[in-house]
């Protein structure tokens, strides 16, 4: 295990870079509830590998490599969590609400629009949309670069046609 | 054009609600994990276990050798089980090996490959164990019918013959019946989606 100083260099880490946990945790949950079970689990994972990290990757490939591995592989949603109470067709409702309402609502419009995506493509929005590098990309994913800027050359095109029928419609 | 840069801007500089603080933080990381590749290890191992202990569980299964010799199956008894613990030993091997290099830090695709790998050990170890028993099966109830006397007898009555095929298969259909709902139910709901993720990344690569 970690020694202290460890754990509290890395807690340091984690509060300077928890909004981009926040954001894997937004594009892959659709609730609050499960945004913080996720975010919950990704720190979990993030501690665990925390001695593996130390020097031998680039911070950033690290960070998106266990946030995405949580969230795609490891992290299954507990769709049932309120299906036991009598108002289930209510609850529901009401979080999605409330979720939607913090935000700017451009970026609600986008994580609306990107829930709708495969998980892997949630992925290489993201690491789009993060202004990531082919190479980093390539790296995270485990694809090669070429074929991550033929994919990064999509999502924009697809993200484009997404803001163009906004406006028209 | 100009609007993606500016979505990006702002996804750039978003802020969220819920900042955690140092101490939060701290409390969050010593919280246990609700990782699915921990019930995917205790299932597979427990899988493993239960095949080894057969023999405890089976009511008189060593009886069993006996009825074998009395068919001239001796030899093909003992070397059918030997086998099968040699395959049992061979997959757990592989089982374990796979498990270890799970890791988080690996790329996307090559945490996927892993996971999946690992479990697909246990899958084959069950087809090869279910393959060999099915032979097994065959084998048995082919020289039953040859030297076994009660059977012989039964098989004098002319209907028979056809209702203990009947049944056998039924009982056989039943079997792989049962263990392939446990399976779509088990591991299904948990390593579906993985496995759509794997293709999606080999497509990508493709």
């Amino acid at each position: 295990m970690s020694s202290l100083k460890n754990e509290a260099d890395f807690v340091i880490l984690l509060n300077e870079n928890q909004n981009l946990v926040h954001k894997i945790c937004r594009m892959y949950t659709d609730s609050k509830a499960a945004h913080d079970d996720l975010f919950q689990e990704i720190s979990i994972q993030l501690w665990r590998s925390y001695d593996r990290f130390e020097g031998k990757s680039k911070f950033s490939t690290w960070m998106y490599r266990v946030g995405l591995n949580t969230a795609i592989t490891l992290y299954r949603k507990e769709k049932k969590r309120i299906d036991s109470g009598v108002l289930q067709d209510n609850i529901p409702q009401i979080a999605v609400e409330e979720y939607d309402s913090e935000i700017d609502e451009q970026l609600a419009w986008l994580y609306k629009k990107i829930n709708a995506f495969s998980e892997i493509d949630k992925a290489l929005i993201l690491l789009y949309l993060e202004d990531k590098k082919y190479d980093e990309i390539a790296e995270t994913l485990g694809i090669s670069s070429v074929n991550a800027r033929v994919k990064m050359n999509r999502i924009k095109k697809r993200l484009k046609e997404m803001i163009n029928d906004r406006h028209d419609g | 054009m100009d609007e993606l840069k500016s979505l990006k801007n702002k996804w750039a500089n978003q802020k969220f609600d819920k900042q955690y603080s140092a101490e939060e933080l701290n409390g969050l990381i010593q919280k246990k994990s609700k990782s699915s590749i921990k019930y995917i290890f205790y299932l597979s191992v427990t899988e493993f276990f239960l095949y080894i202990s057969i023999p405890f569980i089976v009511p008189n299964y060593y009886e069993s050798f006996d009825y074998y010799k009395s068919l001239n199956l001796y030899e093909f008894s003992i070397a059918t089980s030997v086998i099968g613990y040699i395959l049992l030993l061979y997959f757990m091997l592989r089982f374990f090996r796979n498990y270890k290099r799970i890791s988080v830090t690996d790329s996307v695709k090559g945490h996927l490959s892993t996971i999946l790998n690992t479990r697909r050990a246990v899958n084959q170890y069950i087809y090869f164990s279910l393959g060999i028993l099915l032979v097994f099966l065959c084998v048995v109830m082919y020289s039953a019918l040859l030297f076994d006397e009660n059977l012989i007898a039964l098989q004098e009555k002319k209907d028979s013959i056809v209702m203990i095929i009947f049944i056998i298969g039924l009982v056989i259909s039943l079997i792989i019946g049962v263990f392939g709902l446990l399976y779509y139910f088990l591991y299904g709901r948990l390593l579906n989606p993985l496995k759509k993720n794997e293709k999606e990344l080999m497509n990508i690569n493709h």
